[in-house]
């Protein structure tokens, strides 16, 4: 592959069509350019991969027919192609064959020209792709409504619309020795830690893989507790976050093909945060915040702390409470952990459900779910109602943070087998586990529960609360390169501030 | 590693499994006891009667089935043993499950049993980890089974509304709230007598047709019942112990003796304070009440300031006249002191206090006791003056 080009134009034919051989999409066009200096040439790009439109009216009309009409200069050569015949913006040359097949296969369109023993590559990619959608796992009412798509290029494109700064890098590289996929490293120079930015890029470079059909595949490759639950790497599918996470300092990795793009560092807190966040009033938003915080509090711990209390300590219920609970449990077969157990996967069974099935057969699953795990199971007597309320409040409550939704039910899981076994001191002691081991992880080398622990007091203005933009002067601690401020301070708008100045 | 992991895993999972669930009661396997009452039995035994609870007929819609109004959704059970905790074991033999003491409201003790003594009783109920300090405990006139098969109209157990009741001391202040605690803090002190509410049957000869009541208090010397205060008696224990909340003062209404008004009071508080005169001990109660008129029956009106100062003289005069009563019942007839004064003594005078101790019993039949009432009147409520005022 590493064979050079040689100015034998049916040798580079010959050697093109033995390697792009059995492929039915390849199309090569022999042609020859030239009146009375005749030169012989042929393209070959991949049908479906380029803009046929461009091959015609840039490539091939020019050096066809145009060329001809080109009366004062009768003779022309490899640069004067080059630079006065093609009439398309991207062109670069390469020597090897393995390099211009590896253009073909991309999507450009290479020139063989028998006076040289160069390829140029013409870059006219074009393919039906999606356009820019709704996003559909982060759907926000406030804010920018886009979301990325499959292209890398529209990818970058939409995050370059958002911050129009020439000190937003975006560093090219592939990984997969088959895929070849186009990797894009996104950063600000000056916010963004240049050692972040070279772990990022050296934790790349050391993959081998075969394929990267997807952002998970590098996760699983870069991330620093690959046995860890918790993730510490985030992923998001809007621009807008993108850009956000990226001022703050963090370093994005786009993947071409996938709309979901990996932001690092990754923290706990941002778990809990989505872009409106910081669209909204902060009033409101901060009291949302304490609400995703119990929420996650509730998906976790309700079903294990529902059974340690029934099982081992009814007298910390309100005795009217503990009456419906054993009114409701009276004629129920099943331990209060089987209730909440098969409750729990049947959940699960119709949330895969509810994401796998196609479209028109929605309506079924939902109604057949409902009257089944609602109203049937309890009217059989097979489960209690409180059990049926626990799980539902559980499967809600998971819903307000989509981000941990992984990790909070593996860890549920565990806690009810806890609080069977062992009651609230069992759910305790693990609590204590899980938060120890919270505290033991990091992202890219910032500890994953900052500004907590590491204790940052500045960091709590965007923490459970967020306070006013105005107030939120410098960028989050340790992520990016040094505390910078991020506005300046004193911007608190008041209606005095004229009258003062003005005497 | 992997194996090190491995055999702490094993030896996790063999932990939990052996060690955990030993003691799990799932909550349809507990019988909730909501009131229990003691009555001694024959032959030196003891008579325990609970409430428990039938969750089916509480009324909470269940399975398919909803509670009947016919039934109680209460089983009174009786169960006989020699010591309080045997007969508790025993109600296994007629329950099958478990009883669970953790909502337990009340204990009460048949007069009986109460006469005989209260400390065997409430030992076990202070000691069992299962019944909270919070417990009311009651004495009964007559048997406190027949209390507890009583029932009542507002709860569907009569054991909540029999707590319900005692609460409502709040309110009325002629009745007694004493819980475990307080009584198990009073049988420790060698001076304070015990006290606890006082329950009784109401109404006619007929089974349905009675009513309970709480009324007045029961009042012990060391542990063993010394006999009843009535209700005026009761509130004058209560605003010497400062225990009164709120509660209706009947006067003779000023320039009218035939009509009456009522005083509502809206806070009281009282000062025990002991001196030491002469190798005597007197004690100074000091009664502090505000209130509202409340009701006037004549058509005089109050709210002239003579006529206001002289509501408030005539509301000093009942509160006075209750105190003595109940000074006169603890001193005279039960021989007493459910009031504190010896640990009031106590406390200011803790040398003089030991040479005392062991004669406490009869100075407290002679001791002095002064009283202070203050009353202030605040407001007349929405009218001032009686629509046809004269």
């Amino acid at each position: 592959m590493l064979k050079k080009i040689s100015r034998n134009i049916l040798k580079d034919l010959y050697l093109i069509k033995s390697i792009l051989a059995d492929n039915y999409d390849v199309v090569i066009r022999e042609f020859t350019i030239g009146d009375k200096q005749q030169v012989e040439a042929f393209i070959v790009f991949i049908d479906g991969l380029i803009q046929e439109n461009i091959v015609n009216d840039s490539i091939l009309r020019p050096l066809m027919i145009d060329i001809r009409d080109v009366k004062s200069n009768d003779f022309f050569d490899f640069n004067s192609i080059k630079k006065s015949a093609l009439a398309t913006a991207n062109v670069r040359e390469v020597e090897t064959v393995g390099e211009a097949v590896q253009g073909i296969v991309s999507g450009n369109t290479a020139l063989f020209l028998s006076i040289s023993d160069k390829v140029l590559l013409i870059d006219n990619k074009g393919f039906e792709s999606r356009g820019i959608e709704k996003p559909e796992m982060e759907t926000v009412i406030r804010g920018p409504k886009e979301s990325f798509g499959e292209v890398l290029q529209v990818n970058t494109a939409l995050l370059r619309r958002k911050i129009k700064n020439s000190n937003l890098k975006l560093e090219k590289l592939k990984i997969g020795e088959q895929t070849q996929t186009d990797i894009c490293i996104a950063y600000i120079k000056g916010i963004a830690n240049e050692e972040i930015v070279c772990e990022v890029k050296n934790r790349l470079k050391d993959i081998k893989i075969d394929s990267v059909l997807e952002s998970g595949y590098l996760e699983e490759f870069i991330e620093d507790a690959p046995f860890s639950p918790f993730p510490t790497i985030a992923n998001t599918e809007k621009p807008d976050t993108v850009a956000g996470k990226i001022l703050e300092g963090r370093v994005a990795i786009f993947v071409d093909g996938t709309p979901t793009v990996l932001t690092v560092p990754h923290i706990f807190i941002e778990g809990l945060m989505v872009s409106e966040d910081y669209y909204s009033r902060p009033y409101f938003v901060s009291i949302i915040r304490l609400v995703r915080l119990g929420a996650m509090l509730m998906t976790m711990l309700l079903p294990s702390l529902y059974i340690a209390i029934v099982t081992f300590h009814p007298e910390l219920l309100p005795v009217e409470l503990a009456i419906s609970l054993a009114v409701a449990s009276e004629g129920v077969p099943f331990p209060a952990f089987m209730e909440v157990f098969i409750m729990g996967l049947l959940f699960e069974v119709l949330r895969e459900a509810g994401v796998r099935m196609p479209r028109a057969v929605g309506q079924a699953v939902s109604i057949v779910g409902a009257l089944i795990l609602g109203d049937a199971a309890i009217r059989a007597g097979i489960v209690g109602a409180p059990v049926v309320i626990v799980t539902a409040l559980t499967a809600i409550s998971s819903f307000v943070v989509p981000a941990q939704l992984d990790v909070l039910t593996m860890l549920r899981l565990v806690f009810v087998v806890i609080g069977t076994v062992m009651g609230l001191p069992g759910i305790m002691i693990a609590i204590i586990a899980v938060v120890i081991h919270m505290g033991s992880l990091r992202s890219f080398g910032v500890p994953y529960m900052v500004p907590l622990a590491p204790f940052f007091a500045a960091g709590w203005k965007d923490f459970v609360v967020r306070v006013p933009w105005w107030a939120m002067t410098g960028r989050p601690h340790l992520i990016g390169t040094e505390r910078r401020q991020r506005q300046k301070p004193g911007q608190r708008p008041s209606p005095y501030d004229e009258e003062i100045e003005n005497g | 590693m992997v194996k090190k992991i491995l055999i702490l895993c094993l030896i996790l999972i063999c932990l939990m499994l052996n060690l955990g669930c030993w003691n799990k009661v799932e909550l349809n396997e507990r019988a909730f006891v909501m009131g229990v009452g003691v009555d001694k039995g024959e032959n030196d035994t003891v008579k325990l009667t609970v409430q428990i609870l039938l969750p089916e007929k509480v009324g909470v819609p269940s399975a398919g089935a909803v509670g009947s109004d016919s039934e109680k959704p209460v089983w009174v059970v009786t169960s006989t043993g020699h010591t309080i905790f045997d007969a508790v074991r025993n109600f296994v033999m007629q329950s099958g499950r478990k009883l669970f003491w953790q909502y337990n409201k009340i204990i009460i003790i048949g007069e009986e049993a109460a006469w005989e003594g209260i400390l065997p009783i409430l030992d076990f109920f202070a000691r069992d980890h299962e019944i909270r300090l919070d417990n009311k405990v009651l004495v009964a006139r007559g048997k406190a089974l027949d209390i507890l098969n009583t029932d009542h109209e507002l709860e569907p157990m009569s054991a909540v509304s029999i707590k319900d009741m005692v609460e409502g001391k709040k309110a009325i202040g002629t009745i007694v709230d004493v819980t475990l605690f307080d009584i198990m803090g009073r049988l420790t002190s060698k001076s304070m007598a015990s006290i606890a509410s006082r329950i009784e049957l109401l109404g006619s000869e007929a089974e349905d047709e009675k009513k309970l009541r709480v009324t007045g208090a029961a009042v012990f010397r060391e542990d063993k019942l010394a006999g009843f205060l009535n209700k005026p008696e009761t509130r004058g224990l209560n605003w010497v112990l400062g225990e009164v909340v709120s509660g209706i003062i009947v006067v003779i209404s000023p320039l009218n003796p035939q009509e009456n008004a009522s005083i509502e009071i809206i806070r009281a508080g009282s000062k025990v304070k002991p001196e030491f005169k002469d190798g005597y001990f007197l004690i100074t109660v000091e009664v502090n009440m505000e209130g509202n008129l409340g009701e006037q029956q004549s058509r005089v009106n109050l709210v002239e300031p003579e006529r206001w100062a002289s509501l408030e003289r005539r509301a000093a005069e009942v509160i006075e006249n209750e105190i003595k009563a109940a000074l006169e019942k603890a001193q005279k007839e039960y021989k007493t002191d459910i009031f504190g004064f010896g640990e009031a003594i106590y406390r200011k005078f803790p040398s003089q206090w030991k040479q005392i101790e062991n004669v406490w019993e009869d100075l407290f039949e002679q001791l002095e006791i002064d009283l202070k009432i203050n009353v202030k009147l605040r407001r007349t409520g929405i009218i001032t003056t009686p629509v046809r005022s004269e």
